[in-house]
């Protein structure tokens, strides 16, 4: 499937999740989709980032609008009035962040970046989204060098939060420092490649699409708005 | 009207945009509590200006969401109103000394405010799955609205890493070489 496809399908999920109120099928939305990402095994290790944002995002919702707190605090009637619309919220949000880690999953940055240049996008616009998720790569293996430099230099990197809030500048500094230095030879070189002299270029290993696929993107771009419409209507 | 940006520019936006994420991964790994996620944004203001600085931020969110969960997308506009106050600041003259600079800091939090809290509230139900919510829910609790006490805290949590961010992008612009500087000529003033 191409990843534009994916891409529309997980919005499609997401608007529809928004859309339904608190009812088994939003709960059983959830419960499946969260049960989807555990029984695939390439992308069973994402439960943890779920569980990792959704338990304190639980507690935190409980705590604000369950009435508990303020009536133990203060002693004012329990209202509970406020506890459905923090479990719809819940399980909504439970159904964005587990289909989204199977996104991620299912289409890798690489495929993603592949299909950004392969589109109809301007090559300007695709630069722009497809390069930082190239440069981030290499900034991250500079950072790893910078910080094993700074630790055998003595920068309490691993020091209460004060030496850390000073060790601060010691990492961003020559990473980013380096990194701007570098701004106007990158600038140079797309222009010395002729980049934008031509509206489209041709994408090696593009994904593969079809005139059924972008049927579909559109059909569910479509529905998104005919259910927003319709709920809003109601 | 069509508008093009230069390659420097682009190049610009890149590089901001990195900046920005893997800022919020220095954070990370130096286990501190605050985000860092604005430095490239504000780097982008100084640079080329607020509306290019805006776009930095939009698109910084939006791949954030790509590539580590969606909701970064979220909070797409606040990144875009950090970018475009810190390119009206710059542009009155505000990061040509560090006091200007950490001022800098306190308007781009105050601006934000205005947008965080909404999005916090009405998407989020003023939760952030963080310690932040202990103090809503007792603020909360003990009788002040949810906007108000989600604002508090949006204050608290943003404040020293917006001048943090403020103060290390001024720094690293500061330093940038002259045949840099000379691909934007909409620099802000910075000493």
């Amino acid at each position: 499937m191409h990843p534009f496809t994916s891409l529309t399908i997980w919005l499609w999920v997401c608007a529809s999740s928004l859309l339904l109120p608190l009812s088994w099928p939003l709960v059983v939305l959830s419960g499946t989709l969260f049960l989807a990402l555990l029984s695939w095994p390439a992308a069973r290790y994402r439960w943890r980032f779920v569980a990792w944002l959704m338990i304190p995002m639980a507690l935190g919702l409980w705590m604000v609008h369950s009435g508990w707190l303020a009536h133990w605090l203060t002693g004012v009637p329990l209202d509970t009035r406020r506890q459905q619309y923090a479990l719809s919220l819940w399980l909504r949000l439970l159904v964005i962040i587990s289909s989204a880690q199977i996104w991620l999953q299912y289409v890798s940055p690489g495929r993603f970046i592949s299909a950004l240049f392969a589109s109809r996008l301007p090559i300007g616009f695709s630069y722009l989204l497809a390069g930082p998720l190239l440069l981030v790569e290499q900034l991250r293996q500079q950072l790893a060098h910078i910080r094993e430099a700074q630790i055998a230099r003595g920068v309490p990197l691993d020091g209460n939060i004060w030496q850390r809030f000073c060790a601060l500048p010691a990492l961003i500094l020559p990473l980013a420092g380096q990194v701007l230095s570098e701004l106007s030879v990158r600038g140079a070189a797309l222009d010395l490649r002729a980049f934008r002299a031509v509206p489209r270029r041709t994408t090696l290993n593009a994904p593969a699409d079809s005139r059924a696929q972008s049927m579909i993107r559109y059909g569910l771009l479509a529905l998104i708005l005919i259910e927003g419409g319709v709920r809003w209507w109601w | 009207m069509k508008i093009q940006l230069s390659s420097s520019t682009l190049v610009l936006i890149v590089i901001s945009i990195a900046v920005n994420i893997i800022g919020g991964q220095i954070s990370s790994i130096i286990k501190l509590p605050i985000f860092l996620d604005s430095i490239g944004t504000i780097i982008s203001a100084l640079l080329a200006g607020p509306w290019v600085a805006l776009l930095t931020g939009l698109l910084s969110n939006l791949l954030s969401g790509l590539v580590s969960g969606p909701i970064a997308i979220a909070f797409a506009p606040i990144a875009m109103i950090i970018g475009l106050t810190a390119g009206l600041l710059a542009r009155a003259n505000l990061f040509t000394t560090l006091p200007g600079v950490i001022l800098s800091g306190v308007v781009i939090t105050l601006a934000l405010t205005l947008i965080a809290v909404p999005i916090r509230v009405y998407l989020f139900g003023g939760t952030s799955g963080s310690g932040a919510d202990f103090i809503i829910a007792y603020l909360h609790a003990v009788g002040e609205g949810l906007f108000l006490s989600v604002s508090f805290t949006v204050i608290g949590t943003n404040m020293v890493d917006k001048i943090l961010s403020a103060i290390i992008a001024w720094l690293l612009i500061r330093h940038l070489p002259q045949r840099t500087r000379r691909n934007f000529p909409q620099i802000a003033r910075v000493r």
